[in-house]
């Protein structure tokens, strides 16, 4: 049975201010050029918004990124090193943990439980060899994670079914944040929220990059993302259409990125605001 | 398993406040309300009370513990959302196995023979379960299937392994000495049953092993993107399975002191029945071994207090599937009450 | 109508031309799946062998086992090939459906020991009206449809325990009686008649209604240890069969020896025997199962030599012929005579 050790991964200090470094990344499946020659980057501490129409090639980047597909051509690198990710797994050992829409808890098992699977924490000696869990230990340190994000929940012994669907979320990124030692990418993280709960999320995305990770967002939801993020990626025909700090990026900027209407159009900036 | 949080989180107040509420939904609390009730009544009726004697317990106790044994091993797969229904073939070719040990070491001593037929219908289960996982996991077929595919194969091993008939002249020692034997008054096979139970809940609650299969469970994906080597874990759960239906086995020629090739057809169907009368989930992630061991009570003591207390054969049938509608039932209240919204900023 | 000898045949009407030479093609096609199946054994030409089937109900049982053995050895005296199957549990209608495939292959005759009286008619029927004896061993078929039925007459051969259990009992105490399955009269006339008899022959003693096993040892051992608990005076256990005994020895020797209970039984297999033998079982009705399938085969080969190739309908008869049964007890169970009642689990 594997043991984990604790980490505490904000401790560690970074060796480099950026999560990831890629470049030229082109992804081909058959004829279609899902991406052609994209270059991005993510850096420590920031809250960087992916957009693009459905079609655009987020989807394909972000798998490139996280170790699901190998690109066809172009380097990734992490820590300065050239990385070949084969799955999440070598991801996570970079540093790099992933929110996927449909969250990957598992419902009948306990906040505390999914904050850890996979990661449990062991007792010491032989009770530890035949894989007895340190719950006292994990709830401390869920407590310590959910509590840096400002999180609260009802009880970390409760069902993650029993939970509301922000608090579901919730404890998915508080699950990436604890895991991630540099970066998460979270995929629609407001797709099935209400507005409430949504911009309870959003504020959790922001205090996540507060701790020091980099945090790459793929939404749809431009207005209430454009609110919390750094900088802005939008995605094209698989290529980037714009990136630039968010300075006074409007709605209808990203949108005109989006359908191809290259450039920013200052006149109307103040209206979209 | 109460979580000590530090600060932030408050405990959400409707969990703790109403206990009441909380055990009349609780599914265990049901499973052995009806026990005791059946108890009760079935001492009730019985000629001086005798069904509570202390040689009646015994009964039941001899009785439970090859269903207690298989009700483990299909809890556990239904925890990962898993079946098995090659259980009963599993412990027909244990048996047959641990029998041909018995008489050919019968020379060498009691020990001996109860040593090594333990360790031979184990070691036949584990390989039988083995096979299982494989097929579960290596070809991609649903469980449900394949151990169904390996009930047949798995009998026709044990028919040509026996000859096709019982295998006979198993040392009566092992029956003497174990099947029909007492320790402190209880049974050695439902010793054996009842410490593997305890072991069981012990693993599923407070190790590694019962939180990752409950996790495959709960969601096969969530338990892979966390990293979990799933199909290891569920080979490993199919060989565990196959342990207990070899303990089983062993069980089962030692009360007998022969095999009993043409019986325990219906063993992985009770085993599942028991299982989810007591709560624990077809659909996988929770299992209740403490409902278990409240559903295969029940079982044993329909069986043994409907004869004890006269009801003739037809009205058992009757009886019995009426008092399994009714225990289905209670469950179905439960579930409708269990709306408790616990989220509340 | 009447047989008509080969030569004969082109003076017949049409039909009859027809139904004959559906006759030959079917005993050809016979012949040549039985030239193209039969393995080892180089018959002079194939149609002078015999091709008998036998469907048993449990072919793990050792009963049925026997039976197999006693088919084989008079196949093997007269000539014919002999093939044995069935089902592998408890089950009427598999065993329904394995003598329907083998009626299917169009064997020269069939045997069937059936697991229940009815539920053959609509193959055993057909079968012998296009000239394909069945025999029925070990249970009578209902319509009486075949050719002839070896049975023990189980009403007969279970009247020796009446006096056993009396004498048992002596006279006092209640019976308990652990049955196979119900709607089943080979299993229930070892006691229909033996109840009724009991209770008037000796009014002290009180016999439960019978609870079924289903040929497992361990429903029939939690049944007699609820039995024993319910009714303190339980004097005699009577199992109907060889598991249901082996499940009721255990249940009583777990009881322990405070309780005096004596366990009798119907059948004799090797369990039931070593059981006689360690003094678990007081008493058992050894039946001839052997005898009564050689009896079988004798009969259909006697049929089909004496009718070559006829397609008549085979006449059916209620008619049973009844084959012996000893009473086996400890003290007599290593007699010779004893021994050849006793079962085997593989033909030697």
């Amino acid at each position: 049975m594997k043991t984990s050790e604790l980490e505490v991964p904000r401790d560690a200090r970074p060796t480099t201010d950026y999560v990831f470094r890629a470049e030229g990344l082109t992804k081909t499946f058959g004829h279609v050029k899902a991406i052609r020659s994209v270059s991005i980057d993510l850096m420590r501490g920031e809250v960087l918004a992916l957009f693009g129409d459905n079609g655009a090639g987020k989807s394909t980047l972000t798998k490139m990124l996280c170790g699901v597909y190998t690109p066809d051509a172009g380097t990734i690198e992490i820590d300065d090193e050239i990385v070949a990710m084969k799955s999440t797994r070598d991801a996570e050992d970079r540093g790099i943990t992933v929110v996927h829409q449909d969250l990957a808890l598992a419902p009948d098992l306990t906040v505390l439980e999914n904050m850890f699977l996979g990661h449990e924490l062991v007792r010491g000696g032989i009770l530890g060899a035949f894989g007895f869990l340190a719950r006292r230990e994990m709830a401390d340190e869920t407590a310590r994670a959910l509590e840096r994000l400002s999180i609260r929940l009802p009880s970390l012994s409760i069902a993650v079914k029993d939970l509301s669907g922000g608090q579901r979320q919730a404890v998915a990124v508080a699950r990436a944040n604890m895991w991630s030692r540099s970066g998460i990418l979270m995929d629609e993280p407001t797709a099935a929220l209400g507005t409430i709960q949504s911009d309870i999320v959003c504020n959790l995305i922001r205090s996540t990059a507060d701790t020091g990770a980099g945090v790459m967002v793929i939404s749809h939801d431009i207005p209430r993302i454009l609110e919390i993020c750094d900088r802005v990626i939008v995605l094209r025909h698989g290529e980037i259409a714009l990136d630039e700090p968010i300075g006074s990026l409007t709605r209808t900027d990203v949108v005109a990125a989006m359908v191809g209407l290259t450039g920013v159009d200052p006149e109307n900036k103040e209206d979209n605001k | 398993m109460t979580a000590q949080i530090a600060s932030g989180a408050p405990v959400n107040a409707q969990a703790k406040s109403s206990i009441f509420r909380r055990v009349l939904t609780n599914n265990t609390f049901w499973i052995f309300a009806i026990d005791i009730i059946l108890i009760i009544l079935f001492t009730a009726i019985s000629i001086n009370n005798t069904f509570i004697s202390a040689t009646n317990l015994q009964n039941l106790m001899s009785d439970s513990g090859e269903g207690l044994l298989l009700g483990i091993a299909i809890a556990f797969l239904l925890g990962a959302g898993e079946f098995d229904i090659s259980l009963g073939a599993n412990l027909i070719l244990a048996s047959v196995v641990s029998a041909l040990l018995a008489i050919w070491l019968a020379p060498y001593g009691i020990a001996v023979v109860i040593v090594v037929s333990l360790v031979g219908a184990i070691v036949t289960g584990i390989v039988v379960g083995l096979i299982n996982g494989l097929i579960v996991t290596r070809l991609n077929v649903n469980s449900l299937i394949a151990t169904l595919a390996m009930l047949g194969i798995v009998t026709g091993v044990a028919y040509i392994v026996s000859g096709g008939t019982d295998v006979t002249g198993a040392p009566i020692a092992l029956q003497d000495d174990f099947g029909v034997k007492n320790v402190l008054g209880i049974p050695l096979p439902f010793l054996v049953a009842i410490v593997a139970w305890a072991i069981a809940c012990i693993a599923l609650r407070y190790t590694t092993f019962g939180l990752h299969l409950l996790a495959m469970g709960s969601s096969r994906p969530a338990a892979e993107r966390a990293g979990l080597k799933t199909n290891r874990k569920l080979v490993t759960l199919f060989m565990v399975a196959g342990a207990l239906a070899g303990i089983a086995g062993f069980i089962d020629i030692t009360r007998f002191a022969a095999t009993n090739i043409s019986g325990h057809t219906q063993d992985s169907l009770s085993a599942i029945t028991a299982a989810v009368i007591g709560g624990t989930l077809l659909a996988g992630g929770v299992v209740s071994m403490v409902g278990l061991l409240g559903g295969v009570i029940l079982a044993v003591i329909l069986a043994n207090g409907l004869v004890v207390i006269g009801v003739s054969s037809y009205y058992q049938l009757i009886v019995v599937g009426v008092i399994l509608v009714i225990a289905v039932a209670v469950d179905q209240l439960r579930k409708s009450d269990k709306k408790v919204k616990l989220f509340a900023k | 109508m009447k047989k008509m000898p080969f030569s004969s045949r082109s003076t017949l009407n049409k039909p009859s031309i027809r139904r004959a030479a559906i006759g030959v093609v079917a005993f050809a096609s016979a012949a040549v799946l039985l030239a193209g199946c039969s393995t080892g054994t180089s018959s002079a030409t194939a149609s002078s062998k015999i091709r008998i089937v036998d469907i048993a109900a449990l072919i793990t049982d050792s009963f049925f086992i026997t039976g197999e053995c006693g088919a084989k050895d008079a196949a093997a005296k007269y000539g014919a090939s002999l093939t044995f199957e069935g089902p592998t549990g408890n089950s009427a209608t598999d065993e329904i459906k394995a003598f329907a495939a083998a009626a299917a292959t169009d064997p020269n005759a069939m045997l069937v020991a059936p697991f229940s009286n009815t539920g053959f008619s609509t193959t055993v029927g057909p079968l012998m009206k296009k000239g394909v004896p069945v025999w029925a061993t070990g249970q009578s078929l209902t319509p009486a449809d075949a050719y002839g039925t070896t049975i023990t007459n189980y009403l007969e051969a279970s009247k020796p325990l009446e006096q056993i259990i009396g004498t048992l009992s002596k006279g006092t105490g209640t019976v308990g009686l652990i049955a196979d399955t119900t709607g089943n009269t080979t299993d229930s006339d070892r006691y229909t008649q033996l109840v009724p008899a009991l209770e008037k022959d000796y009014p002290g003693l009180k016999v439960l209604a019978p609870q079924y096993a289903q040929n497992s040892t361990s429903i029939a051992a939690t049944d007699t240890a609820a039995l024993i608990q319910g009714n303190p005076n339980m004097s005699v256990i009577y199992a109907t069969s060889g598991p249901e005994a082996v499940g009721a020895a255990s249940a009583i020797k777990a009881a322990g020896d405070t309780k005096k209970i004596s366990l009798v039984s119907f059948d004799s297999s090797p369990d039931q025997i070593t059981l006689l033998k360690n003094g678990q079982l007081a008493a058992t009705v050894g039946q001839s199962p052997y005898e009564g399938s050689y009896i079988a085969v004798q009969q259909v080969i006697k049929y089909l030599k004496a009718h070559p190739g006829s397609t008549k309908a085979v006449p059916a008869t209620a008619a049973l012929t009844a084959t012996p049964t000893y009473l086996l007890t400890p003290q007599n169970v290593n007699t010779a005579t004893a021994k050849k009642y006793q079962y085997f689990t593989s033909c030697s």
